[in-house]
């Protein structure tokens, strides 16, 4: 199997887990992608985190060092942050944010939290 | 007295020669102006030799004429044509947006959502269970990850 089709069948294992009603799927999507050494697959579980838009999911997209919005490479930290805009109902993702913000967590996680905010805060006017 | 008589023969001495006058035609021009509704076509400087390829001329000129005019009037119904198609393609595609928009209407939801609904029913690890999509996502992930090392 190439390189290609390999990545096509895990975007599609990505998106099942991403859509799965069963709430394991948010824990294989952590371990397994957010822990990938491949950008691509790491910025496609952070969408699907973030398009599942629940309150385990987001947490591992939002807060967790090194993870969606947090994660080393821009290139999928900006592309978690794209898709938090493009989300319909945005209330959890604030209120998951606010809580970051006025918690006692590490500073860098806590400014990357009020970026995004501000980011998220300015796409809506 | 004796008559004088002339010998017909001895008078041809005295008989002018009778030179043709061959006319050249030199009345055409270089720029193709028309006359009285004829196309004066024929240079003024042109020897006699070379009047015969300017009539050769001139039939191109006439064909050239004619294929232009019919070029041109292909030109005009394939414009039709094509505007026709071009109306037919714009109405078409206002019928599939209105459509997609009524469905997105009556399923209360985005038209990028309803795309992205209509395409993961055709995932083939739709429906599956957590264990053998955790089992599949580890080998696939360790095997790219295997070929990039």
């Amino acid at each position: 199997m190439n390189n290609t089709r390999t990545m096509s069948e895990l975007s599609k294992i990505i998106e099942a887990l991403g859509r799965h009603s069963d709430g394991s799927a948010v824990d294989v999507l952590e371990e397994i992608g957010t822990n990938s050494s491949e950008d691509m697959i790491r910025e496609l579980t952070a969408k699907a985190l973030i398009s599942r838009n629940t309150n385990d999911s987001l947490k591992i997209a939002l807060i967790y060092e090194g993870k969606g919005i947090h994660d080393l490479s821009i290139q999928v930290a900006e592309s978690a942050v794209d898709s938090l805009k493009s989300l319909n109902d945005k209330s959890e993702v604030f209120k998951i944010l606010e809580e970051t913000i006025n918690s006692d967590i590490n500073e860098s996680i806590k400014s990357r939290a009020k970026q995004v905010k501000d980011l998220i805060s300015a796409s809506l006017n | 007295m004796s008559k004088i008589s002339f010998n017909p023969s001895e008078l041809k001495v005295f008989k002018r020669e009778t030179v043709k006058d061959t006319t050249v035609s030199n009345t055409s021009n270089p720029f193709g102006i028309s006359f009285k509704g004829k196309v004066l076509d024929c240079d003024v400087f042109e020897s006699t030799q070379k009047k015969d390829n300017v009539s050769f001329t001139g039939t191109i000129k006439n064909k050239s004429i004619l294929a232009a005019s019919a070029i041109a009037g292909t030109v005009n119904t394939t414009k039709k044509f094509m505007n026709e198609s071009i109306s037919k393609v714009v109405d078409s595609i206002g019928n599939i947006n209105n459509l997609v928009n009524n469905i997105s209407k009556k399923f209360n939801m985005d038209i990028v959502d309803l795309v992205k609904s209509i395409r993961f029913t055709r995932n083939p690890y739709n429906g599956k269970s957590v264990d053998e999509l955790a089992k599949k996502f580890s080998d696939l992930n360790n095997e790219l990850t295997m070929v990039t090392v």
